[in-house]
């Protein structure tokens, strides 16, 4: 099936560039896959290794460079013509259509027909047929829903496989995946390796890209490693380690060490949560976080971290709980009411609800500030650009401007200016839903430097996360979540990664 | 708004477009100009184009405010007519026999718009209706009772009446309506890139859901501004009454898509988010100058139609395209 070049490459790269405007993503970059081999793309935020897939895909054209793909010369003009080729793409943000089945979305556009010419002319679907042929692709990726099930009944994880099986349908010989654990819980993303093993096994090369370095470990045949733009090295899994990789990505040694020093003084209380009910979603969950704490909240994708977050927040309406800051009894009927009250979230999607992606950096930054940046409402933009850029210089933000469109930067530092913006509200605590999703080593740290740093200046710190390194590395107390309810809530001393999934998965309870 | 303002480069993006929408204009004129070297430039034709300007300009910053924040506002050429009927009606025959004064019944007018505007707010917001829908009901309900309120006869102020100034006057030959209109734009114009209220109505537009979760009170951003597109269509309500010399149902017919098409003419995104009041007026002043230019070139009044349909198509085609290469 796969036909190769006399060096054996399924795909070559040579010299790729790719500037916009004035900032050049990709300068002269050389990039290989052998047929059937996992390669990790990695590099920090801003280096340019979406911009490159987003070539591949035919999204982007190059500004310059030599193309194969199996011996043949490659330049794609939009990513349907990709696909045809044999590249397919699996985006973040899945482009699937949530009212209609799995199957369906696995044909869209390449429907079998029934009813000899007419049919076809007439698109009369030959829906037994695709059913079938879609059941095959799913077995193929492992999926073990039906495929009539309607899109928005499927988890996350679900609708990736989807996507894959899609790729498969479309007899993709690469298949690019742009951060796709990012949305991924601890089990969800085994069984996304275990994908990418059996497509290996079909001889489907995968090209994929993370911020987590330990998974690389787990897949990848071979990392290559862009750095500002330009390649700065190949190794294969047998001869990488972590400091390598980290040294060629940021080009010194990095100091990783993540754990700290507890800080919980045991401050008075600042948010006490009383029996948050909000039906079918989230049942008497009751916690309390102190001044100068960082609590973390554990669990599976779906036991109700972000809905918790949500409903203290004010984003969603409960049916029953009470909230006290500072010990007094509050009413937050919506996050204008929350601000006001000194909480602060970050939320899980920065894109659908993090970030307005047609406004600037500055812009972003100041929403949720606006009040302290302006004088009888009018803005003041000496202080808004003082801000701005403090914390664009902190968080190591890489944008050519202040004023420049969010959408126009990495999906990295896109996640940067959310944390900052609500960094800079100063608040009394703050809530930060995954986090660090997509930021490279250099900028968690720095994001971990920042918390440790609000802690101790007595702020009260919520973290939910989905990656247990963190989790244990960064909380004081760690809160366990399972299917709505608090499972455990265990101590900094006495929690491993064990216990902890013991109570996200429900095998152990927390005891009255 | 000099380069060197400090604050520009931050509270704004830069906006290309309406050097575009600028080029135009100047070229439309020029256009015109050299077809009827004789009428154009006219002093008394100057003063029909500013106040052509004036009426569309003032509209259209009424729907770049609510488009910004993704809506839309159908209602207001409707309610020109139905404010208009209403002042002529309180100032000229009075309720019950008792007449009102002129500043009181300009004062309710105007309140009424406002009242109008903030309805409309409320069923955007509270009840979750489509924009479209609700400020399309109120376009039939305005229609309806300007002529139920006049049995559809204008309501024609004496010709000595001080309201006619508003309409007719002039101030160093330029008409009140427009100097009007100069104030109102450079009101909008702070508030929309110098205020916090001006930075929460773009958020709401570019994304609302991350804009209420950033603490934004994005309903009452909302109310703002249907309620100022009321409040805009009642005061061009007014003006239009007295520059016509009375109150009557049939003015202000299909206004409302003049103005949308100004609004987009200036770069306007209906998508929300994005959009001017620079841009709005010179929109608006395309749309005006066409009108204009046309009647001296004595072009048919149903081909005027088609002239300016083309060339929102053409417009908006071309913003597009430009848009997409970036
Ligand atoms: N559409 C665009 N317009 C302008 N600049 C862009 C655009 N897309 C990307 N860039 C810039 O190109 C550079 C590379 O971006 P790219 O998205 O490829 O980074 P990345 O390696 O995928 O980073 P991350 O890990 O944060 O996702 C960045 O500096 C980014 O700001
Ligand atoms: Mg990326």
């Amino acid at each position: 099936m796969e036909a190769t070049t006399a060096n054996g490459l399924l795909l070559q790269v040579r010299g790729a560039s790719k500037a916009f405007g004035g900032v050049r993503a990709l300068d002269r970059v050389d990039f290989e896959v052998y047929p059937g081999e996992v390669v990790a793309l990695l590099g920090e935020n801003g280096a340019g290794k979406s911009t490159l897939m987003k070539i591949l895909a035919g999204v982007y054209r190059p500004d310059e460079g030599e193309f194969y793909l199996a011996g043949r010369p490659y330049a794609p003009r939009t990513p349907h013509e990709a696909q045809q080729l044999g590249i397919s793409t699996i985006y973040q943000e899945f482009n699937l259509t949530p009212n209609q089945s799995a199957a369906v979305n696995i044909f869209l556009g390449r429907e079998p027909h029934r009813g000899g010419t007419l049919g076809r002319l007439v698109g009369f679907v030959d829906r037994p047929r695709m059913n079938k042929e879609a059941a095959q692709l799913l077995a193929r990726v492992g999926a073990r829903f039906k495929p009539d099930t309607l899109v928005r009944h499927l988890s996350v994880a679900q609708q990736q496989t989807v996507e894959i099986a899609k790729a498969l349908a479309i007899k993709a010989q690469v298949i690019i995946m742009d951060e796709p654990t990012s949305a991924l819980g601890e089990e969800e993303v085994a069984v996304l390796f275990d994908i990418i093993r059996s497509l290996k096994a079909q001889g489907i090369a995968v090209i994929f890209i993370t911020h987590r370095l330990e998974e690389v470990f787990r897949v990848a045949d071979r990392i290559i490693v862009l750095r500002d733009g330009r390649r700065v090295g190949t190794l294969p899994i047998a001869e990488a380690t972590p400091e390598k990789i980290i040294g060629l990505m940021v080009g010194r040694v990095l100091d990783r060490s993540q754990a700290h020093i507890s800080h919980a003084r045991a401050g008075e209380p600042v948010l006490e949560v009383r029996g948050l009910t909000r039906r079918g979603v989230i049942h008497d969950v009751s916690f309390t976080v102190h001044r100068g704490e960082i609590l973390g909240i554990a669990g599976l994708v779906g036991a109700g971290r972000t809905e918790t977050a949500r409903a203290i927040f004010g984003a969603d309406p409960l049916d029953a709980g009470e909230i006290l800051i500072e010990g007094k009894r509050v009413t937050i009927t919506s996050p204008t009411e929350a601000v006001r009250h000194g909480l602060a979230l970050v939320p899980e999607s920065r894109q659908l609800h993090g970030l307005i992606l047609i406004s600037s950096v500055a812009r972003n930054i100041a929403l949720p500030n606006l009040d302290r940046l302006s004088r009888r409402s009018v803005v003041s933009g000496r202080r808004l650009r003082t801000l701005v850029t403090n914390y664009v210089t902190r968080l190591n933000i890489r944008t050519p401007s202040i004023v420049q469109p969010v959408n126009r930067l990495s999906g990295g530092n896109q996640q940067k200016v959310v944390v900052a913006k609500w960094l800079a509200s100063q608040p009394k605590v703050l809530i930060l839903d995954e986090p660090t999703r997509g930021i490279d080593v250099g900028a968690k740290a720095e994001v971990y430097a920042i918390m440790r740093n609000l802690a101790e200046q007595g702020i009260g710190i919520i973290m939910i996360s989905s990656e247990m390194p963190e989790i244990l590395a960064m909380s004081d107390r760690i809160l366990v979540m399972h299917e709505g309810r608090v499972a455990g809530i265990l101590d900094r001393a006495e929690a491993t990664q064990e216990l902890i999934m013991a109570y996200a998965s429900g095998t152990l309870r927390l005891q009255e | 708004m000099t380069t060197s303002h400090p604050e520009k480069r931050v509270l704004r993006l830069p906006q290309f477009r309406e050097f575009n929408v600028l080029a135009a204009f100047v070229l439309l004129c020029l256009f015109f100009y050299l077809q009827r070297p004789d009428a154009f430039a006219k002093p008394a034709n100057l003063a029909i184009i500013m106040r052509f300007i004036a009426t569309f300009g003032m509209l259209a910053i009424g729907e770049v405010l609510v488009i910004i924040t993704g809506g839309i506002d159908l209602s207001v050429g409707s309610l020109i007519a139905l404010i208009g009927v209403i002042v002529a009606t309180l100032m000229l025959k009075g309720v019950g026999g008792v007449t009102v004064g002129m500043v009181p019944a300009i004062l309710i007018g105007l309140v009424i718009g406002i009242l109008v505007g903030m309805w409309h707010g409320f069923f955007v917001t509270r009840l979750r209706i489509p924009p479209f829908i609700i400020t399309l009901g109120t376009w039939l309900i305005a229609k309806g009772l300007a002529a139920f309120i006049t049995r559809g006869y204008p309501v024609v102020y004496p010709s000595e009446s001080p309201f006619l100034f508003l309409g007719q006057g002039t101030i160093m030959a330029i008409p009140v309506m427009f100097i009007i209109l100069v104030v109102i734009a450079a009101v909008i114009l702070f508030i929309l890139n110098y205020t916090s209220l001006g930075y929460r109505i773009y958020a709401v537009g570019g994304n609302i859901e991350a804009a209420r979760l950033s603490g934004v009170n994005v309903d009452r951003v909302r109310v703002f501004c249907y309620a100022v597109s009321g409040f805009l269509a009642a005061l061009t309500g007014i003006m239009l009454a007295s520059r016509l010399g009375q109150g009557t149902p049939t003015v202000g017919s299909a206004y409302e898509l003049w103005a949308i098409a100004g609004a987009v003419i200036g770069g306007t995104s209906l998508k929300g988010g994005e959009g001017t009041v620079l841009g709005a007026i010179l929109g608006a002043a395309i749309v005006g100058v066409m009108q204009n230019g046309m009647v001296l070139l004595n072009v048919s009044s149903y081909l005027q139609d088609v002239i300016l349909g083309i060339v929102l198509v053409v417009a908006v085609v071309y913003d597009t395209l430009r848009r997409r290469e970036k």
